[in-house]
């Protein structure tokens, strides 16, 4: 669960308020977009739930924690039951894909062989398995977009916010990684997908909250949403081809994986 | 209100537990050889910097070396100087056998007189004539043994030398002393000097080279920092951001110890004479290297690690700290 309430946020650094009296509440489970112009403070609406940003006023609690009082040496923890796509990927120049993805399982100490089989997978569903060696400067902006999803996805993270994750992405491939989000979904995690593409976020039926100069200006629930835009066949979208084929071949793995998350995440609830 | 706080608090520190128990259920803890890997890439992928940081801190090492050695030989040429016989006193021509004897005790009550070596009038005049290279029958009967009986005086705390003398002086039936004042002055003033003067260089040094250090490992943190937040971000602990740069300053440091070690043994094989001969207008001798060679060699390796490991902590320490916006501020 995250939850906001009656948060501010101000940057220290030039004094600009990001985020101005929100409060918000997003359930275990639940889709959610995230929508609203550039500088709206989408992005630092995600900066505060990683613990990356210090808010100034009300009370922000991800999961078990409370990042008002959260300590330094707890927001590793925070960090890893969050799945998180930057909007700038994050990637390290000097590592190849491989090794950027494999990183965020060697910072929880999983075994070289698991990882192996993990990276594997996740390329697959994101359509770079033969990007494996390269290194993110030889790569198109789409493809490192996917090298950011394809980390943020691997850790089996109980939440995964992706901020603007198909901004780089022709319709097709947006739509493909929308589906795979849904499908994650679908499998018990929640899902957070800042965009401005408000024709992507009308091809699906989910909460939106929009933002606007820092403050929530709507808050749609996900069927109100759905009658309040034209549908575009989002059902053809998501029977795409390369998709399916990936995931009869390794879907067994994920679940079974993603689920045993699931218990050791509401044994801490 | 803050009664609700606390229970809170107390609420998230037992998840925080659990979830540290899951992590280890899932894979374990610190993949210690993979970091270890990382650090030793690291060092290779910034070449130049580690380079410049071996240079800086071999000098430094050596600079350092070479004082100690210096303190040491001078420490060992005072105790050499001590240990020589520096005062002779000579008794009164003509006094009893027991006046002989008490001067001998007298001397012995002085404090700082370790060594009393009773010389007869035969012996000094014997080992006089040795010394002139001269046969003792080419004299006999020509010249009549000038020399009274004396003691050969050793003393310690050569600081005291001048009071010591004194005392020695006041002793009944000593009739003359012979000392050589100027030498225990010169070597005296020469230790406090050269010894203070390298242990301000030992200290300067210390703290300048983990100053370089920290200052080049800093030069590379631009692009660094952009990897440490990236690492943050996907819930590295400080830890595991850290482990890879110990290596690197672990490895900087050994190796500029080992550089600075081999620099030292040349030297010292190649060009030690010149403090040898110096030393040996004092009477004394170089220490042998093989003597202190065990000792160098762990106090090379052991500051180099320290001052290298320290050095590149320090650079790091703030950037580990800092989050998001006010970690994209620091240079
Ligand atoms: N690192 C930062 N330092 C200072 N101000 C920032 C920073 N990031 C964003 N801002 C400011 O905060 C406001 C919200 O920005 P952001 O959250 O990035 O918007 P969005 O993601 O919706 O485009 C903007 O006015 C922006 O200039
Ligand atoms: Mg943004």
């Amino acid at each position: 669960m995250i939850e906001f309430k009656n948060v501010k946020m101000r940057y220290k650094t030039n004094g600009a308020v990001a985020l101005d009296d929100v409060s918000v509440r997003i359930d275990d489970g639940e889709f959610v977009f995230i929508v609203g112009a550039s500088g709206a403070g989408k992005s630092s609406f995600l900066n505060v739930i990683m613990g990356q940003e210090k808010v100034d006023a009300g009370i922000v609690r991800v999961g078990p924690y409370t990042l008002n009082t959260i300590k330094r040496r707890q927001l590793p923890y925070l960090r890893r039951m969050l799945g998180i796509v930057f909007q700038d990927f994050r990637l390290i120049p000097k590592m190849t894909v491989y090794d950027n993805i494999a990183f965020a399982l060697r910072v929880i100490g999983m075994g070289e062989k698991k990882i192996t089989k993990r990276v594997r997978y996740v390329l697959k569903l994101v359509d770079l398995s033969n990007k494996a060696n390269s290194f993110p400067h030889q790569l198109s902006q789409g493809e490192r977009q996917r090298v950011a999803i394809a980390r943020a996805l691997i850790n089996n993270p109980g939440v995964i916010i992706a901020d603007e994750p198909t901004g780089n992405l022709d319709p097709v491939l947006s739509g493909e990684i929308m589906s795979l989000f849904d499908k994650i979904n679908a499998l018990g995690a929640t899902v957070v997908v800042v965009t401005h593409d408000l024709e992507l976020v009308h091809q699906f039926d989910h909460r939106i909250v929009t933002i606007e100069n820092g403050k929530i200006l709507s808050d749609i629930p996900a069927r109100n949403a759905g009658e309040l835009v034209f549908k575009s066949e989002p059902e053809t979208v998501q029977e795409d081809v390369s998709l399916a084929s990936v995931q009869e071949e390794d879907v067994e793995v994920s679940e079974e994986e993603i689920i045993s998350t699931e218990e050791e995440e509401t044994e801490n609830a | 209100m803050p009664k609700k706080e606390k229970a809170v608090k107390q609420k998230d520190t037992k998840e925080v537990k659990k979830q540290k128990k899951a992590n280890k259920k899932r894979g374990g803890g610190l993949n210690t050889s993979y970091l270890t890997k990382m650090g030793a890439h690291n060092l290779v992928a910034n070449r130049s910097m580690s380079f410049s940081s071996i240079s800086v801190l071999s000098a430094c090492l050596l600079l350092i070396g070479m004082s100690l050695i210096i303190i040491m030989n001078i420490q060992n040429l005072v105790q050499d100087v001590e240990k020589q016989n520096v005062i002779i006193a000579f008794v009164e021509d003509g006094a009893d056998d027991a006046s002989v004897a008490k001067v001998g005790a007298d001397l012995r009550a002085i404090p700082d007189v370790i060594g009393v070596e009773f010389v007869s009038k035969e012996a000094g005049y014997e080992e006089q004539l040795r010394d002139f290279g001269v046969e003792r029958d080419l004299f006999d009967g020509v010249i009549e043994n000038p020399l009274p009986d004396s003691y050969r005086i050793s003393v310690s705390n050569l600081e005291n030398f001048k009071s010591t003398l004194e005392q020695i002086k006041a002793i009944e039936n000593v009739s003359a002393v012979r000392e050589s004042q100027d030498v225990v002055n010169q070597i005296t003033t020469m230790q406090k000097s050269i010894t203070g003067i390298c242990v301000i260089l030992v200290a300067v040094l210390g703290i300048v080279s983990m100053f370089i250090v920290s200052n080049t490992i800093k030069i590379t943190m631009v692009s660094r920092k952009i990897d440490i937040q990236v690492m943050k971000s996907v819930g590295a602990t400080s830890l595991f951001i850290c482990w890879p740069f110990m290596i690197e300053g672990l490895i900087i440091g050994l190796i500029s110890g080992l550089i600075s070690l081999i620099i030292t043994i040349a030297v010292v094989y190649f060009e030690g004479g010149a403090m040898t001969s110096l030393l040996e207008m004092f009477g004394s001798k170089a220490i042998a290297l093989t003597e202190y060679l065990p000792v160098l060699a762990v106090a090379y390796i052991v500051s180099g690690v320290v001052i290298s490991s320290v050095g590149s902590l320090v650079s790091i320490r703030k950037y580990l700290k800092r989050e998001g916006s006010e970690a994209s501020e620091l240079v």
